[in-house]
Protein backbone atom coordinates (compact mmCIF):
# COMPACT_ATOMS: atom_id res chain seq x y z
CA UNK A 1 0.00 0.00 0.00
CA UNK A 2 1.46 3.39 -0.80
CA UNK A 3 2.38 6.15 1.76
CA UNK A 4 -0.71 7.97 2.99
CA UNK A 5 0.97 11.41 3.05
CA UNK A 6 -0.17 13.12 -0.09
CA UNK A 7 -3.34 13.07 0.82
CA UNK A 8 -2.53 14.67 4.52
CA UNK A 9 -4.63 14.50 7.40
CA UNK A 10 -7.72 16.26 5.71
CA UNK A 11 -10.19 13.34 5.86
CA UNK A 12 -9.84 12.15 9.85
CA UNK A 13 -12.56 10.27 10.45
CA UNK A 14 -15.51 12.52 11.99
CA UNK A 15 -14.59 15.08 9.26
CA UNK A 16 -15.41 13.05 5.87
CA UNK A 17 -17.88 15.10 3.66
CA UNK A 18 -21.06 13.54 2.75
CA UNK A 19 -20.29 13.18 -1.45
CA UNK A 20 -17.35 11.74 0.18
CA UNK A 21 -18.47 9.34 2.26
CA UNK A 22 -20.72 8.66 -0.35
CA UNK A 23 -17.90 7.90 -2.80
CA UNK A 24 -16.40 5.67 -0.47
CA UNK A 25 -19.56 3.54 0.04
CA UNK A 26 -20.15 3.46 -4.10
CA UNK A 27 -16.63 2.45 -4.62
CA UNK A 28 -16.77 -0.45 -2.13
CA UNK A 29 -19.82 -1.56 -3.42
CA UNK A 30 -18.03 -1.63 -6.79
CA UNK A 31 -15.66 -3.29 -5.10
CA UNK A 32 -17.64 -6.10 -3.12
CA UNK A 33 -19.51 -6.56 -6.33
CA UNK A 34 -16.13 -8.75 -7.32
CA UNK A 35 -15.90 -10.63 -4.13
CA UNK A 36 -17.93 -13.63 -5.25
CA UNK A 37 -16.06 -13.96 -8.27
CA UNK A 38 -12.80 -13.98 -6.09
CA UNK A 39 -13.94 -16.38 -3.77
CA UNK A 40 -13.86 -18.95 -6.45
CA UNK A 41 -11.30 -17.47 -8.41
CA UNK A 42 -8.66 -15.81 -6.29
CA UNK A 43 -7.16 -12.88 -7.31
CA UNK A 44 -8.93 -11.00 -10.08
CA UNK A 45 -7.21 -9.23 -12.61
CA UNK A 46 -8.61 -6.01 -14.16
CA UNK A 47 -7.68 -4.18 -16.92
CA UNK A 48 -4.62 -1.92 -16.39
CA UNK A 49 -5.59 1.78 -16.44
CA UNK A 50 -8.90 0.91 -14.42
CA UNK A 51 -7.96 2.97 -11.33
CA UNK A 52 -6.86 6.41 -13.28
CA UNK A 53 -7.30 8.73 -10.86
CA UNK A 54 -7.33 6.77 -7.34
CA UNK A 55 -5.21 3.85 -7.60
CA UNK A 56 -4.27 4.14 -3.86
CA UNK A 57 -7.46 4.81 -2.72
CA UNK A 58 -8.99 1.41 -4.28
CA UNK A 59 -5.93 -0.48 -3.10
CA UNK A 60 -6.44 0.55 0.07
CA UNK A 61 -10.46 -0.69 0.22
CA UNK A 62 -9.57 -3.77 -1.60
CA UNK A 63 -7.29 -4.89 1.11
CA UNK A 64 -10.49 -3.35 3.55
CA UNK A 65 -12.61 -5.35 2.20
CA UNK A 66 -10.57 -8.93 1.29
CA UNK A 67 -11.26 -8.92 -1.70
CA UNK A 68 -8.20 -9.66 -3.97
CA UNK A 69 -7.75 -7.40 -7.12
CA UNK A 70 -4.73 -6.55 -9.21
CA UNK A 71 -4.90 -4.52 -12.34
CA UNK A 72 -2.45 -6.24 -14.57
CA UNK A 73 -4.74 -7.41 -17.20
CA UNK A 74 -3.84 -6.52 -21.16
CA UNK A 75 -5.69 -3.24 -21.76
CA UNK A 76 -5.57 -3.36 -25.71
CA UNK A 77 -7.77 -4.00 -27.87
CA UNK A 78 -6.41 -7.39 -29.19
CA UNK A 79 -6.37 -9.06 -26.22
CA UNK A 80 -9.03 -7.10 -24.49
CA UNK A 81 -11.37 -8.96 -22.40
CA UNK A 82 -14.73 -7.24 -22.53
CA UNK A 83 -16.17 -9.38 -19.85
CA UNK A 84 -12.90 -8.24 -17.48
CA UNK A 85 -13.62 -4.62 -19.12
CA UNK A 86 -17.55 -4.67 -17.45
CA UNK A 87 -16.27 -6.39 -14.19
CA UNK A 88 -14.23 -3.31 -13.79
CA UNK A 89 -16.10 -0.64 -14.95
CA UNK A 90 -18.03 -0.16 -11.69
CA UNK A 91 -15.22 0.72 -10.02
CA UNK A 92 -13.50 2.82 -12.90
CA UNK A 93 -16.44 4.69 -12.79
CA UNK A 94 -16.90 5.30 -9.11
CA UNK A 95 -12.99 6.10 -8.64
CA UNK A 96 -13.70 8.92 -10.75
CA UNK A 97 -15.79 10.78 -8.33
CA UNK A 98 -14.10 14.14 -6.97
CA UNK A 99 -15.07 13.76 -3.65
CA UNK A 100 -12.89 10.61 -3.23
CA UNK A 101 -9.40 13.32 -3.52
CA UNK A 102 -10.94 14.83 -0.08
CA UNK A 103 -9.65 11.68 2.08
CA UNK A 104 -6.69 9.67 3.15
CA UNK A 105 -6.13 6.08 2.35
CA UNK A 106 -6.46 4.73 5.77
CA UNK A 107 -9.76 6.65 6.42
CA UNK A 108 -11.26 5.30 3.11
CA UNK A 109 -9.88 1.77 4.18
CA UNK A 110 -11.94 2.30 7.95
CA UNK A 111 -14.50 3.34 6.27
CA UNK A 112 -15.05 0.64 3.81
CA UNK A 113 -13.72 -1.40 6.69
CA UNK A 114 -16.55 -0.08 8.93
CA UNK A 115 -19.15 -0.91 5.78
CA UNK A 116 -18.08 -4.88 5.83
CA UNK A 117 -18.26 -5.20 9.36
CA UNK A 118 -21.93 -3.79 9.14
CA UNK A 119 -23.37 -6.03 6.54
CA UNK A 120 -21.85 -8.93 8.11
CA UNK A 121 -23.69 -8.17 11.11
CA UNK A 122 -27.28 -7.52 9.53
CA UNK A 123 -26.62 -10.24 6.46
CA UNK A 124 -25.47 -13.47 7.75
CA UNK A 125 -23.72 -16.12 5.62
CA UNK A 126 -23.39 -19.99 6.18
CA UNK A 127 -22.94 -23.02 4.15
CA UNK A 128 -25.51 -25.62 3.70
CA UNK A 129 -23.40 -29.22 2.59
CA UNK A 130 -25.72 -31.20 0.26
CA UNK A 131 -25.40 -35.29 -0.38
CA UNK A 132 -23.92 -34.93 -3.20
CA UNK A 133 -20.90 -33.12 -1.50
CA UNK A 134 -21.89 -29.15 -2.75
CA UNK A 135 -22.06 -27.10 -0.15
CA UNK A 136 -24.49 -24.15 -0.45
CA UNK A 137 -23.91 -20.55 -0.01
CA UNK A 138 -27.00 -19.45 2.06
CA UNK A 139 -27.32 -15.82 3.40
CA UNK A 140 -30.18 -14.44 5.14
CA UNK A 141 -31.16 -11.38 6.92
CA UNK A 142 -33.66 -10.19 9.57
CA UNK A 143 -35.11 -12.12 12.88
CA UNK A 144 -34.59 -16.11 12.87
CA UNK A 145 -37.98 -16.51 14.53
CA UNK A 146 -40.30 -14.47 11.68
CA UNK A 147 -41.95 -15.91 8.74
CA UNK A 148 -39.38 -17.02 6.35
CA UNK A 149 -39.37 -15.98 2.72
CA UNK A 150 -36.45 -17.42 0.48
CA UNK A 151 -35.71 -15.98 -2.93
CA UNK A 152 -34.25 -18.26 -6.00
CA UNK A 153 -32.28 -16.08 -8.11
CA UNK A 154 -31.23 -17.07 -11.88
CA UNK A 155 -28.72 -19.47 -11.96
CA UNK A 156 -24.84 -18.54 -10.95
CA UNK A 157 -25.93 -15.36 -9.79
CA UNK A 158 -24.44 -13.59 -6.85
CA UNK A 159 -26.43 -12.66 -3.58
CA UNK A 160 -25.96 -9.18 -3.58
CA UNK A 161 -28.63 -9.44 -6.33
CA UNK A 162 -31.19 -9.65 -3.72
CA UNK A 163 -29.63 -7.12 -1.07
CA UNK A 164 -32.69 -4.59 -2.12
CA UNK A 165 -34.95 -7.29 -0.90
CA UNK A 166 -33.28 -8.45 2.18
CA UNK A 167 -32.92 -4.58 3.33
CA UNK A 168 -36.69 -4.02 2.45
CA UNK A 169 -38.46 -7.01 3.94
CA UNK A 170 -35.25 -8.15 6.58
CA UNK A 171 -37.26 -6.08 9.43
CA UNK A 172 -40.16 -8.66 9.64
CA UNK A 173 -39.28 -11.54 7.39
CA UNK A 174 -36.78 -13.98 7.63
CA UNK A 175 -35.28 -13.24 4.13
CA UNK A 176 -32.59 -15.99 2.78
CA UNK A 177 -31.14 -15.81 -0.07
CA UNK A 178 -29.41 -19.07 -1.74
CA UNK A 179 -26.77 -18.71 -4.32
CA UNK A 180 -27.36 -21.30 -6.65
CA UNK A 181 -24.83 -24.55 -7.15
CA UNK A 182 -21.30 -24.32 -8.89
CA UNK A 183 -20.89 -20.28 -8.22
CA UNK A 184 -20.41 -20.40 -3.87
CA UNK A 185 -17.43 -22.33 -3.55
CA UNK A 186 -13.57 -22.21 -4.54
CA UNK A 187 -13.40 -23.83 -8.07
CA UNK A 188 -10.46 -26.80 -6.74
CA UNK A 189 -11.90 -29.58 -8.89
CA UNK A 190 -13.33 -28.56 -11.78
CA UNK A 191 -15.19 -31.62 -12.82
CA UNK A 192 -16.84 -31.71 -9.52
CA UNK A 193 -19.56 -29.62 -10.78
CA UNK A 194 -20.57 -32.40 -13.63
CA UNK A 195 -20.25 -35.32 -10.98
CA UNK A 196 -22.48 -33.69 -8.45
CA UNK A 197 -25.06 -32.75 -11.00
CA UNK A 198 -26.94 -29.65 -12.17
CA UNK A 199 -30.32 -31.02 -13.23
CA UNK A 200 -33.58 -29.12 -12.55
CA UNK A 201 -33.92 -32.20 -10.08
CA UNK A 202 -30.69 -31.02 -8.45
CA UNK A 203 -31.52 -27.37 -8.21
CA UNK A 204 -34.57 -27.42 -6.95
CA UNK A 205 -33.55 -30.15 -4.31
CA UNK A 206 -31.12 -27.52 -3.22
CA UNK A 207 -34.07 -25.11 -3.15
CA UNK A 208 -36.02 -27.51 -0.82
CA UNK A 209 -33.09 -28.29 1.22
CA UNK A 210 -32.58 -24.31 2.34
CA UNK A 211 -36.45 -24.11 2.84
CA UNK A 212 -36.57 -27.37 4.90
CA UNK A 213 -33.36 -25.56 7.38
CA UNK A 214 -35.58 -22.88 8.16
CA UNK A 215 -38.14 -25.07 10.27
CA UNK A 216 -41.52 -26.61 10.34
CA UNK A 217 -43.70 -23.81 9.01
CA UNK A 218 -43.73 -23.44 4.80
CA UNK A 219 -41.83 -20.92 3.98
CA UNK A 220 -42.66 -18.25 0.86
CA UNK A 221 -40.25 -18.59 -2.22
CA UNK A 222 -39.93 -15.70 -4.70
CA UNK A 223 -38.64 -16.76 -7.59
CA UNK A 224 -36.61 -14.17 -9.49
CA UNK A 225 -36.04 -13.97 -13.22
CA UNK A 226 -34.18 -17.30 -14.07
CA UNK A 227 -34.45 -18.33 -11.02
CA UNK A 228 -38.63 -18.32 -11.24
CA UNK A 229 -38.20 -22.35 -13.16
CA UNK A 230 -36.35 -23.44 -10.12
CA UNK A 231 -38.89 -21.80 -7.87
CA UNK A 232 -41.63 -23.09 -9.47
CA UNK A 233 -40.29 -26.54 -9.83
CA UNK A 234 -39.76 -26.60 -6.05
CA UNK A 235 -42.97 -25.32 -4.71
CA UNK A 236 -44.76 -27.73 -7.08
CA UNK A 237 -43.00 -31.17 -5.66
CA UNK A 238 -42.96 -29.59 -1.84
CA UNK A 239 -45.79 -27.67 -0.67
CA UNK A 240 -45.64 -28.78 2.43
CA UNK A 241 -42.30 -27.14 3.02
CA UNK A 242 -43.40 -24.19 0.41
CA UNK A 243 -46.60 -22.51 1.56
CA UNK A 244 -46.41 -19.62 -1.13
CA UNK A 245 -44.74 -18.98 -4.53
CA UNK A 246 -43.93 -15.17 -6.21
CA UNK A 247 -42.73 -14.96 -9.55
CA UNK A 248 -40.76 -11.41 -10.46
CA UNK A 249 -40.50 -11.21 -14.34
CA UNK A 250 -40.16 -14.79 -14.34
CA UNK A 251 -38.28 -16.34 -17.71
CA UNK A 252 -40.12 -19.05 -18.25
CA UNK A 253 -40.71 -21.91 -20.75
CA UNK A 254 -44.51 -23.08 -21.14
CA UNK A 255 -44.77 -24.43 -24.17
CA UNK A 256 -44.52 -22.67 -28.09
CA UNK A 257 -46.90 -20.76 -28.01
CA UNK A 258 -45.67 -18.73 -25.54
CA UNK A 259 -43.83 -15.58 -26.63
CA UNK A 260 -40.43 -15.10 -25.72
CA UNK A 261 -37.96 -11.88 -26.28
CA UNK A 262 -35.02 -11.82 -29.03
CA UNK A 263 -32.93 -12.19 -26.03
CA UNK A 264 -34.45 -15.09 -24.45
CA UNK A 265 -34.26 -16.73 -27.90
CA UNK A 266 -31.00 -15.92 -27.96
CA UNK A 267 -29.73 -16.55 -24.73
CA UNK A 268 -31.23 -20.05 -24.91
CA UNK A 269 -29.29 -20.82 -27.93
CA UNK A 270 -26.21 -19.73 -26.93
CA UNK A 271 -25.95 -21.85 -23.37
CA UNK A 272 -27.35 -24.84 -25.00
CA UNK A 273 -24.33 -24.52 -26.83
CA UNK A 274 -22.00 -23.20 -24.17
CA UNK A 275 -23.45 -26.66 -22.16
CA UNK A 276 -21.95 -29.10 -24.58
CA UNK A 277 -19.04 -28.98 -23.48
CA UNK A 278 -16.14 -27.27 -21.60
CA UNK A 279 -14.69 -26.63 -24.98
CA UNK A 280 -17.87 -25.39 -26.55
CA UNK A 281 -18.93 -23.06 -23.71
CA UNK A 282 -14.98 -21.65 -23.72
CA UNK A 283 -15.47 -21.24 -27.31
CA UNK A 284 -18.99 -19.59 -26.75
CA UNK A 285 -17.59 -17.38 -24.33
CA UNK A 286 -14.81 -16.12 -25.97
CA UNK A 287 -17.00 -15.01 -28.88
CA UNK A 288 -19.31 -13.25 -26.30
CA UNK A 289 -16.26 -11.15 -24.39
CA UNK A 290 -13.90 -10.40 -27.81
CA UNK A 291 -16.19 -7.21 -28.17
CA UNK A 292 -18.30 -4.78 -26.16
CA UNK A 293 -20.70 -6.54 -24.31
CA UNK A 294 -24.10 -4.60 -24.45
CA UNK A 295 -27.38 -4.53 -22.15
CA UNK A 296 -24.62 -4.38 -19.08
CA UNK A 297 -27.10 -2.24 -16.42
CA UNK A 298 -24.93 0.34 -14.67
CA UNK A 299 -25.02 0.24 -10.62
CA UNK A 300 -24.91 -3.86 -10.72
CA UNK A 301 -23.07 -4.79 -13.73
CA UNK A 302 -20.04 -7.04 -12.17
CA UNK A 303 -23.10 -9.34 -10.69
CA UNK A 304 -24.69 -9.54 -14.35
CA UNK A 305 -21.22 -10.70 -15.84
CA UNK A 306 -19.72 -12.50 -13.29
CA UNK A 307 -20.89 -15.83 -15.05
CA UNK A 308 -18.73 -14.29 -18.13
CA UNK A 309 -15.43 -13.66 -16.32
CA UNK A 310 -13.94 -17.42 -16.72
CA UNK A 311 -14.38 -20.20 -18.80
CA UNK A 312 -15.14 -22.34 -16.36
CA UNK A 313 -17.74 -20.08 -14.69
CA UNK A 314 -19.46 -19.87 -18.23
CA UNK A 315 -19.76 -23.04 -18.72
CA UNK A 316 -21.28 -23.51 -15.30
CA UNK A 317 -23.73 -21.37 -16.23
CA UNK A 318 -24.54 -22.50 -19.90
CA UNK A 319 -25.48 -25.72 -18.16
CA UNK A 320 -27.48 -24.75 -15.25
CA UNK A 321 -29.25 -22.23 -17.02
CA UNK A 322 -29.86 -24.68 -20.30
CA UNK A 323 -31.37 -26.35 -17.55
CA UNK A 324 -33.89 -23.96 -16.01
CA UNK A 325 -34.32 -22.47 -19.62
CA UNK A 326 -35.31 -25.72 -21.19
CA UNK A 327 -37.95 -27.46 -18.17
CA UNK A 328 -41.46 -27.17 -19.28
CA UNK A 329 -43.01 -25.57 -16.51
CA UNK A 330 -46.62 -26.79 -17.54
CA UNK A 331 -47.01 -29.69 -15.45
CA UNK A 332 -45.61 -28.02 -12.00
CA UNK A 333 -48.25 -25.08 -12.83
CA UNK A 334 -51.02 -27.10 -12.59
CA UNK A 335 -49.77 -29.35 -10.17
CA UNK A 336 -49.21 -26.33 -8.05
CA UNK A 337 -51.71 -25.69 -4.83
CA UNK A 338 -50.37 -22.74 -2.59
CA UNK A 339 -51.40 -18.72 -3.45
CA UNK A 340 -49.18 -17.38 -6.44
CA UNK A 341 -48.33 -14.20 -7.19
CA UNK A 342 -46.55 -13.36 -10.36
CA UNK A 343 -45.37 -9.88 -11.50
CA UNK A 344 -43.97 -8.20 -14.42
CA UNK A 345 -44.18 -5.15 -16.64
CA UNK A 346 -45.26 -5.49 -20.38
CA UNK A 347 -42.35 -4.12 -21.43
CA UNK A 348 -40.16 -5.90 -20.18
CA UNK A 349 -37.44 -7.00 -23.39
CA UNK A 350 -35.56 -9.55 -21.35
CA UNK A 351 -37.86 -12.03 -20.02
CA UNK A 352 -41.38 -11.63 -21.90
CA UNK A 353 -44.30 -10.87 -20.20
CA UNK A 354 -46.20 -13.38 -21.75
CA UNK A 355 -45.09 -16.41 -19.67
CA UNK A 356 -46.03 -14.36 -16.95
CA UNK A 357 -49.80 -14.16 -17.95
CA UNK A 358 -49.76 -17.48 -19.09
CA UNK A 359 -48.76 -18.69 -15.81
CA UNK A 360 -51.31 -16.74 -14.18
CA UNK A 361 -53.80 -18.70 -16.40
CA UNK A 362 -52.67 -22.08 -15.57
CA UNK A 363 -52.80 -21.63 -11.61
CA UNK A 364 -56.22 -21.06 -9.98
CA UNK A 365 -56.58 -18.20 -8.49
CA UNK A 366 -53.30 -16.79 -9.12
CA UNK A 367 -52.44 -13.22 -8.62
CA UNK A 368 -51.22 -10.90 -11.18
CA UNK A 369 -49.50 -7.54 -10.94
CA UNK A 370 -48.16 -6.38 -14.35
CA UNK A 371 -46.76 -2.69 -14.75
CA UNK A 372 -47.78 -1.22 -17.99
CA UNK A 373 -44.15 0.28 -18.16
CA UNK A 374 -41.14 -0.96 -15.98
CA UNK A 375 -37.97 -2.69 -16.22
CA UNK A 376 -36.60 -6.46 -16.23
CA UNK A 377 -34.43 -5.15 -13.07
CA UNK A 378 -37.29 -4.23 -11.16
CA UNK A 379 -37.52 -7.73 -10.25
CA UNK A 380 -34.36 -7.11 -8.00
CA UNK A 381 -35.09 -3.43 -7.21
CA UNK A 382 -37.33 -3.93 -4.82
CA UNK A 383 -39.72 -1.08 -5.22
CA UNK A 384 -42.39 -0.26 -2.79
CA UNK A 385 -45.42 -0.95 -5.06
CA UNK A 386 -43.66 -4.37 -5.37
CA UNK A 387 -42.82 -4.94 -1.86
CA UNK A 388 -46.32 -3.93 -0.85
CA UNK A 389 -48.04 -6.03 -2.67
CA UNK A 390 -45.83 -8.78 -1.77
CA UNK A 391 -46.88 -7.81 1.85
CA UNK A 392 -50.10 -7.88 1.03
CA UNK A 393 -50.16 -11.22 -1.01
CA UNK A 394 -48.13 -12.59 2.25
CA UNK A 395 -50.71 -11.48 4.89
CA UNK A 396 -53.58 -12.74 2.56
CA UNK B 1 -22.41 -30.46 -35.75
CA UNK B 2 -25.98 -30.64 -37.64
CA UNK B 3 -26.07 -27.68 -40.24
CA UNK B 4 -29.24 -25.90 -39.50
CA UNK B 5 -29.77 -24.26 -42.85
CA UNK B 6 -29.51 -26.65 -45.65
CA UNK B 7 -31.78 -25.29 -47.59
CA UNK B 8 -32.06 -21.70 -47.02
CA UNK B 9 -31.85 -19.61 -50.00
CA UNK B 10 -28.87 -17.80 -50.88
CA UNK B 11 -28.54 -13.74 -51.74
CA UNK B 12 -27.25 -12.05 -54.38
CA UNK B 13 -25.51 -16.01 -56.01
CA UNK B 14 -23.86 -14.87 -58.83
CA UNK B 15 -21.41 -17.64 -58.84
CA UNK B 16 -18.82 -16.29 -56.45
CA UNK B 17 -18.25 -18.60 -53.43
CA UNK B 18 -17.84 -15.06 -51.42
CA UNK B 19 -21.30 -13.96 -52.57
CA UNK B 20 -22.52 -17.75 -51.91
CA UNK B 21 -20.91 -17.19 -47.86
CA UNK B 22 -21.89 -13.72 -47.88
CA UNK B 23 -25.74 -14.89 -48.89
CA UNK B 24 -25.62 -17.77 -46.16
CA UNK B 25 -24.31 -15.38 -43.37
CA UNK B 26 -27.13 -13.16 -44.24
CA UNK B 27 -29.39 -15.21 -43.89
CA UNK B 28 -28.36 -16.04 -40.59
CA UNK B 29 -28.28 -12.57 -39.48
CA UNK B 30 -31.85 -12.19 -40.49
CA UNK B 31 -33.39 -14.96 -38.93
CA UNK B 32 -31.00 -14.46 -35.84
CA UNK B 33 -32.32 -10.25 -35.61
CA UNK B 34 -36.23 -11.25 -37.19
CA UNK B 35 -34.87 -8.54 -39.63
CA UNK B 36 -36.20 -10.08 -43.03
CA UNK B 37 -35.12 -6.64 -44.91
CA UNK B 38 -31.25 -6.54 -43.43
CA UNK B 39 -29.09 -5.80 -46.42
CA UNK B 40 -25.23 -7.24 -46.38
CA UNK B 41 -23.81 -3.80 -46.07
CA UNK B 42 -25.95 -2.49 -43.17
CA UNK B 43 -24.73 -1.97 -39.55
CA UNK B 44 -26.31 -4.99 -37.41
CA UNK B 45 -26.49 -2.32 -34.66
CA UNK B 46 -29.13 -0.62 -36.45
CA UNK B 47 -31.40 -4.03 -36.74
CA UNK B 48 -31.24 -4.44 -33.10
CA UNK B 49 -28.09 -6.66 -32.27
CA UNK B 50 -26.71 -7.31 -28.86
CA UNK B 51 -23.53 -9.27 -27.98
CA UNK B 52 -25.40 -12.28 -27.45
CA UNK B 53 -27.45 -11.89 -30.95
CA UNK B 54 -23.96 -11.28 -32.78
CA UNK B 55 -22.49 -14.34 -30.79
CA UNK B 56 -25.12 -16.34 -31.93
CA UNK B 57 -25.05 -15.68 -35.52
CA UNK B 58 -21.59 -16.13 -35.07
CA UNK B 59 -21.59 -19.52 -33.70
CA UNK B 60 -24.55 -20.46 -36.16
CA UNK B 61 -22.35 -19.20 -38.92
CA UNK B 62 -19.60 -21.25 -37.48
CA UNK B 63 -21.83 -24.64 -37.31
CA UNK B 64 -23.50 -23.93 -40.87
CA UNK B 65 -20.29 -22.88 -42.44
CA UNK B 66 -17.46 -23.57 -40.80
CA UNK B 67 -15.98 -20.12 -40.47
CA UNK B 68 -14.30 -18.54 -37.05
CA UNK B 69 -15.13 -15.11 -36.92
CA UNK B 70 -13.09 -13.24 -34.31
CA UNK B 71 -14.72 -10.20 -33.32
CA UNK B 72 -11.71 -8.72 -32.64
CA UNK B 73 -11.13 -8.50 -36.38
CA UNK B 74 -14.01 -6.03 -36.66
CA UNK B 75 -14.19 -2.66 -36.73
CA UNK B 76 -16.89 -0.65 -34.99
CA UNK B 77 -19.51 -0.96 -37.55
CA UNK B 78 -20.21 -4.98 -38.28
CA UNK B 79 -21.90 -5.81 -41.44
CA UNK B 80 -22.61 -8.91 -42.78
CA UNK B 81 -20.04 -8.02 -44.91
CA UNK B 82 -17.60 -7.91 -42.95
CA UNK B 83 -18.64 -10.66 -41.29
CA UNK B 84 -17.63 -12.96 -44.42
CA UNK B 85 -14.53 -10.89 -44.86
CA UNK B 86 -13.06 -12.21 -41.38
CA UNK B 87 -14.29 -15.42 -41.53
Amino acid sequence: MSSDTSHGQRGQAGVMSAPAAEAVDATAEAILQLSGLTRQLGTLALPEGTCDTAPEIVEAMCEALAVPLVFTAPASDRTKDFAIVALAAEIQREQRAPALSEISLSVAAERAHQRLQTERRTVREHRLPRPDTTRLTVVETGPTDAPAIVISLPCMLSYRLALPWLAALGHRYRCVVLQGRGSGEPIENAEDFDDRGYDMQAQAGDLVAVAEELGDAPVHVMGICGGAAVALAAAADRPDVIGSLSLWHPDLELGDEVERTDHQINLRALVDLGAQSRETGSWIRDKVVSGPMTGVPEGIGPLVVSPYASAELFYRYASLTAATMSWDGRGAAKQLRGPLLVVTSEDDNLAHPAASHRMAQLVDGAQELTARRGSHLDAFRAIPAHVDRLVTFLAD
Amino acid sequence: MPDRYPSRPVHGTDGSSTDKVIGEILAIARDVLSAPSLESDDDLADHGATSLALTRIIAEVHLTLGLDIDARDLSDRITVGALAQVG
